[in-house]
Formats: structure tokens, C-alpha cells, sequence
């Protein structure tokens, strides 16, 4: 009955443990060879190979800098969120982060526009 | 001599004096159109959008370029997830990466296909010898041409220049003619999903370059984009919005007298593109101030033809334009792409060309400056010379003395009669004008344009009144007076400097309407002309230049010339 109870439980165990791991997000593509990667305290850890990244745990977003927290096997890095593709559920989109209109340079010598992020303080 | 003066100073352009009061005026017509530009046609900002890979998509998406093609299919897929009416992806990818395969691109190219949107890659400059793009993107490529030499964008090439290559299959001769990205763009959707808006089209239409209008004015959809609060200008970005300063008269008037004086070259005086631009790392994202649950901006894509490139600080593909500055070669092409939206094949074009043989050929603006340029000067010399007491009297005589006697008597009218030559005119082309608008919203504005050019005329023909009363008197004065030199005759016969002026600005200001109205050929090209026009009033001076040019030449004739117009020495002193 023991033995009974106990590969009952093993069972159980595995398949739990199976479901969280399927629920749990991970990173399914990345754009580049190797991405930014930063330590949990922001410290930057240089590039790291993609593969580091590929099919790795989700651990969450980062609420200061919005990155995402993945589980290496070194150890947990923060990368940029558009650096990756994850299986997280779609969430709703976000707003922009508020960035100046390009404005044409009407000097010749003066370089082109592009977006100028970081609005002044408190305009969002 | 004089059409020898004009010879010289247009086709051989001595220190550049033809060509760089081009440039300069450019700016200043630029300035004075471009708050118009748009404002009466309800299609003109709603067709077009712009997505920019610009500094910080890169900082998003921690990358740099050239970005990886799994990157780019990613964001065509979010462009083509939005239903764009035409996509025209401003990289050129004509060698593949070493570690990925342009193949990635034919699920693009598969998902464009089943919606129905044509897609464009672009190949680089024609004329260039550019080679192909790579399967499978060769069917799919479009040049990427920026500004001319002369300032024009082409639409479409020459087929001698953009022959078939010796290994072009030979199921490409039903091709079509090879097109510039705008065009490729406008042309794939004016024969399918836009047949209806397009009205008839036909290619051969579109074989003159465009002069590309160039407008202040925003997309109203960027304030959720981007924002405007960087720079003063923008205060009047928004079509129709703010106050009486952003009327787009008055601000014509203030950036009109800005670039007359150079002062627009402050790099201060920034404006924003015209057509809808958003950062690639943006389409995920929803808009500013937009409510939690609002749709990415994305969205904004449906329906228009997305233009997709690079606005990269100081890399190589960008445009410098007169008054406006630095622009991205992407919104270039989505600006004249937007300016074939606007005015169909009634777009502002180069003149076209007559050929004369012998590789010889003339634009038709020359031609139309030279007869001009011919009734002027004939008309000074004609004046000159019959002013002279001993030439004979006779047919030339009798015509001259007519003609001002003609002229003196209109101008001798009451003010109100004179008035009612240019309120008629200036009605009449108000009528055709506003009568030929899709939309009044800015009708005002425009009605308000031909006022002002009332008043110019206006105030030219109190000038000339006021001329032509100083010059009654003394004439009778000096009738049988004694003999004046040939100098203080020619003086004489010259109007006041502000009625010479005033003159001039009627001129321009008549051609400028009537070429925006009806020719719409690049307005810079003949304010050189007016200018030189300008030095016609001082050749009757006896120390002006043109003068003096003119008797240098004429030194060899000037026995003959003697013979015939006695006295002759004193005018060539």
C-alpha cells in the first residue's frame, strides 16, 4: 500500500511539476546572435549568446526598467523585451513611451531628425 | 546684345548666378507654399505613413544595423498584420547576410500575396548599374531614387536607360516600364484595389520628374505618436488647429519673409514631416494618452501605403531640401507618393524638353523665358530708340507715341477704373481656383491669397500713376527745350525706382499664380529671369553695367550704329 501511495504521489509530483513548467513562459526566438544582458541590480553583463537565452524561463518583468527576467543557467539576466520573442499571452498593448516628433533640420549641415525620445520631465 | 546677355547668363551661368538664385529662391517659394500644401484635399495626409527604424527602435530592440532578417520579417509582419494598402521596404538587400537566408522574406511575400498588398524592395539608384535583388525578392524590387540633379524625383525611366539586362528572362518583355519607389507604388495600386479613387489612369501621365510640394502640417494621428511640444513651429503642426498665427496665409507670410531674408536657415526652425511617421519599436505599442485597451498603433497603418526605411542620425540616406532641411530618403518617397494622392497627374513637374536633333534640346521653360525675354528687351530697344529727336519720323515713331499715349490715358482714369483691371483678374482666377478645390475647409486662406495680389497690382498701378503724372510736366517743360544729353534723355524714360520695383513684384507675383494655378512647373526656374529683368531698367543708364557690356561688344559696330542713330557717342560714354 505504501508503494501504492508513494508512485501515486511521484506521479502526481511529475505531473505538476510538468504543468507548471508548461505554464510557465519562456523565450522562444531572439532577432540577433547575442543580446544585452544586464545583472537583477541593472549592472550590465556584456553580450551573451542567444542560445543562453533560447527556451529559458520567463521569471517575470522588471518593474524599473520594464526588461525582461530570464532564468540562464548562469544565473538570472535582464534583457531588452524587444530583443526577444516569448510564449507569454499577448498582453494588451502598452502606451508609447513619449518621444519628440522628428523635426526637419533646416540647416544642410545639420544631421536628420529621427525620433528624440525622453520627453522633458513630466510630460509622458 | 541683350538676348546674348541672357544667353550667357543662362546657359553658361557665370558664377553660378543662374543657378544659385535658383537655390536661393527655391527656399523662399518653399516657405511660402508649403503651409498650403494639402489643406484642400481630403485625401492628401490619409494615404500614406512612414515606419522609421531611428535611434531609439535600435535602443529598444537592442540592435544595430543592418538589422537581421528574422527582425525585419517580424516587423513586416506586424506592418502587413495591419492591412496596409502597399508596403515599399527601403532596404536595399541586394547581398545576403552570411549567417541568414533572404528566403525568410517569401513568408512576407506569401502572407502580401493573400491579402492582396503589393510589396516593393528596394533595388538603389537607377542609372547606377545596380544589380538585381536576390530570389526571392527580384520580383518584387523597385528603384529607390532621391532628388535629381535639378532638384526633380523621378516616376518612371526611360526604357533605354532601364533596358532589360542581356540576362533578363525572356518573359519580363511584357514587363512594365521600370518605376521609381513612389510610383511603383501608386501605379500597383491605382490598376487594382484603388482603380476607383485613381480615376483613368495612364502611365505615359507620369513621365515628367515631379517637383515634390513639400506641407508644415502633421497627420492629426502623430499628436498619438509623438510629441509635438519641441519646437515652436509645431505649436501650428495640427491641420486647422491653433490660432490666428497658424492660418496657413499667415504663416506663409512670416516664413515668406523669414526665407526671403535667409534668416531660415536657424536650425532652430525645424518642422515636422508631413506624412504619419512611427518608430518600428512603436507599432506594438498604443498611442499617447490612449486608454488601457486601445488598439497598438499599428492600426494606423490600415489602409495607406506604408513607406518602411531608416531616419538614422547622420547616415547616409537623406536629402537635403531647400527651406526644409534634412529629410530621410523614406519620407521623401512617402512624400511624393502623398503629392500623386494629392494631385494626380496634375503634379508639379519639370518643364518638358523639345528636341532639336544633334543631341540639342531645350526645355520648353527656356524657350518660354527666351520669347519673353524677347518681347522685353524689343520693347526697351524699341523705346530707346524711337525716344531719340533726330531718328526719322515714321511707322515706329507713330506706334511708340500711340502706346504711351494709350497708357497715359488709362492711367489718367479715376483709381477706381484702373482698379477694375486686376479685381477682374484677380476674381477670375479666385473663381477657377477655389472652383476647382475638392474641399473649401481652407478656402479662406486661399480666397485671402488673391486679395493680396489685388493689393500688389493695386499698389503697382499707383505707383505707375504717380510715375506717369511726374513725367507729364517735364515733358511739355523740355518739349522745345534745349538740347539734353543722351543720358538725361534715356533718364527721363526711365520709370521711379519703387514703380520699377512694384513692377517687378506684380510680375511675380501674376506668373506665381498663374504657374501654380495652371503650368505648375517648378517655380525657382524663373524668378532668375525676373531678376535679370530687373537689370533691364538700368540699360538705359549711361554707366550701368549692361550697358557698358553691350557698347563693349558693340564697339566694333559702331560705325554703322552711328550712321543710323546720330549722336550716338554720348550713349556709349
Amino acid at each position: 500500500m505504501k508503494k501504492i501511495l508513494s508512485l501515486g504521489l511521484l506521479c502526481t509530483t511529475i505531473l505538476l511539476s510538468q504543468a507548471q513548467a508548461a505554464s510557465t513562459p519562456t523565450v522562444s526566438g531572439v532577432f540577433e546572435k547575442t543580446v544585452h544582458a544586464f545583472a537583477e541590480n541593472h549592472a550590465p553583463l556584456g553580450q551573451i549568446p542567444a542560445s543562453d537565452l533560447l527556451n529559458q524561463p520567463v521569471a517575470g518583468i522588471d518593474e524599473e526598467t520594464g526588461f525582461l527576467k530570464v532564468q540562464t543557467p548562469k544565473g538570472l539576466v535582464l534583457v531588452a523585451r524587444a530583443a526577444v520573442t516569448t510564449t507569454m499571452t499577448a498582453a494588451a498593448p502598452r502606451e508609447t513611451s513619449c518621444s519628440y516628433i522628428g523635426t526637419l533640420a533646416a540647416s544642410g549641415t545639420g544631421s536628420s531628425s529621427g525620433f528624440a525620445s525622453n520627453c522633458k520631465a513630466g510630460a509622458r | 546684345m541683350m538676348v546674348m546677355f541672357w544667353i550667357v547668363y543662362k546657359f553658361f551661368d557665370p558664377l553660378s548666378l543662374e543657378s544659385a538664385t535658383k537655390n536661393s529662391s527655391a527656399q523662399f517659394f518653399s516657405a511660402i507654399t508649403a503651409p498650403f500644401y494639402g489643406l484642400s484635399s481630403p485625401r492628401s495626409h490619409q494615404r500614406v505613413a512612414v515606419v522609421t527604424i531611428n535611434d531609439p527602435t535600435l535602443q529598444q530592440f537592442d540592435a544595430a544595423l543592418p538589422l537581421s532578417y528574422q527582425r525585419q520579417v517580424f516587423i513586416l509582419r506586424q506592418i502587413l498584420e495591419a492591412d496596409p494598402a502597399a508596403v515599399f521596404v527601403d532596404f536595399r538587400m541586394a547581398y545576403e547576410h552570411t549567417d541568414e537566408s533572404l528566403s525568410l522574406f517569401q513568408s512576407v511575400l506569401d502572407e502580401a500575396k493573400s491579402k492582396h498588398i503589393p510589396i516593393f524592395f528596394a533595388r538603389g539608384e537607377e542609372g547606377q548599374d545596380q544589380i538585381h535583388l536576390l530570389p526571392p525578392l527580384r520580383n518584387v524590387e523597385s528603384y529607390s531614387n532621391a532628388l535629381e540633379t535639378s532638384s526633380a524625383y523621378p516616376l518612371l525611366f526611360e526604357e533605354g536607360n532601364a533596358a532589360l539586362k542581356e540576362d533578363e528572362p525572356s518573359q519580363e518583355e511584357t514587363r512594365k516600364p521600370e518605376a521609381n519607389a513612389a510610383f511603383d507604388v501608386y501605379r500597383s495600386l491605382c490598376t487594382s484595389t484603388w482603380s476607383g479613387q485613381c480615376g483613368s489612369f495612364h502611365e505615359d501621365d507620369f513621365r515628367r520628374p515631379m517637383m515634390i510640394q513639400w506641407g508644415l502640417h502633421v497627420d492629426p494621428a502623430q499628436t498619438q505618436v509623438s510629441s509635438l511640444a519641441n519646437s515652436p513651429r509645431n505649436i501650428c503642426a495640427v491641420p486647422f488647429s491653433g490660432g490666428f498665427f497658424c492660418r496657413s496665409i499667415v504663416q506663409s507670410f512670416t516664413l515668406g519673409f523669414r526665407a526671403f531674408w535667409g534668416s531660415s536657415r536657424d536650425y532652430e526652425v525645424g518642422h515636422a514631416y508631413y506624412p504619419l511617421t512611427i518608430g518600428a519599436h512603436q507599432l506594438g505599442e498604443r498611442g499617447l494618452g490612449t486608454p488601457a485597451g486601445s488598439p497598438p498603433l499599428s492600426h494606423l497603418l490600415k489602409g495607406r501605403a506604408v513607406f518602411y526605411g531608416t531616419d538614422i542620425r547622420d547616415q547616409h540616406d537623406d536629402t537635403v531640401l531647400p527651406f526644409l532641411g534634412r529629410v530621410p530618403n523614406v519620407v521623401l518617397h512617402a512624400m511624393a507618393f502623398d503629392n500623386l494622392v494629392t494631385y494626380g497627374n496634375h503634379y508639379f513637374h519639370e518643364p518638358s524638353e523639345v528636341e532639336f536633333g544633334h543631341g540639342v534640346h531645350i526645355g520648353q521653360a527656356e524657350i518660354c523665358e527666351f520669347i519673353l525675354w524677347l518681347i522685353f528687351t524689343g520693347w526697351m530697344a524699341f523705346k530707346f530708340y524711337y525716344s531719340h529727336p533726330e531718328v526719322p519720323r515714321g511707322h515706329g515713331a507713330k506706334l511708340r507715341h500711340d502706346i504711351r499715349r494709350k497708357s497715359r490715358d488709362f492711367l489718367s482714369l479715376s483709381l477706381s477704373v484702373n482698379a477694375l483691371v486686376p479685381a477682374i483678374f484677380c476674381a477670375a482666377l479666385a473663381a477657377f481656383d477655389l472652383s476647382h478645390q475638392p474641399t473649401l475647409l481652407n478656402g479662406m486662406d486661399e480666397a485671402l491669397l488673391y486679395v493680396c495680389l489685388f493689393l500688389v497690382l493695386l499698389g503697382t498701378l499707383v505707383l505707375l500713376r504717380r510715375s506717369a503724372q511726374r513725367s507729364q510736366p517735364e515733358e511739355a517743360e523740355h518739349a522745345h527745350g534745349p538740347e539734353e544729353s543722351e543720358a538725361e534723355k534715356a533718364e527721363k524714360f526711365r520709370l521711379g525706382f519703387w514703380a520699377h520695383l512694384a513692377l517687378l513684384t506684380s510680375l511675380t507675383a501674376i506668373v506665381f499664380a498663374l504657374n501654380e494655378l495652371f503650368i505648375q512647373w517648378p517655380n525657382a526656374d524663373w524668378i532668375g529671369f525676373i531678376l535679370l529683368w530687373l537689370a533691364v531698367g538700368e540699360s538705359c543708364e549711361s554707366t550701368g553695367f549692361v550697358l557698358t557690356f553691350v557698347n563693349f561688344l558693340n564697339r566694333r559696330s559702331h560705325a554703322l550704329t552711328s550712321e543710323r542713330v546720330p549722336n550716338s557717342e554720348s550713349s556709349s560714354q
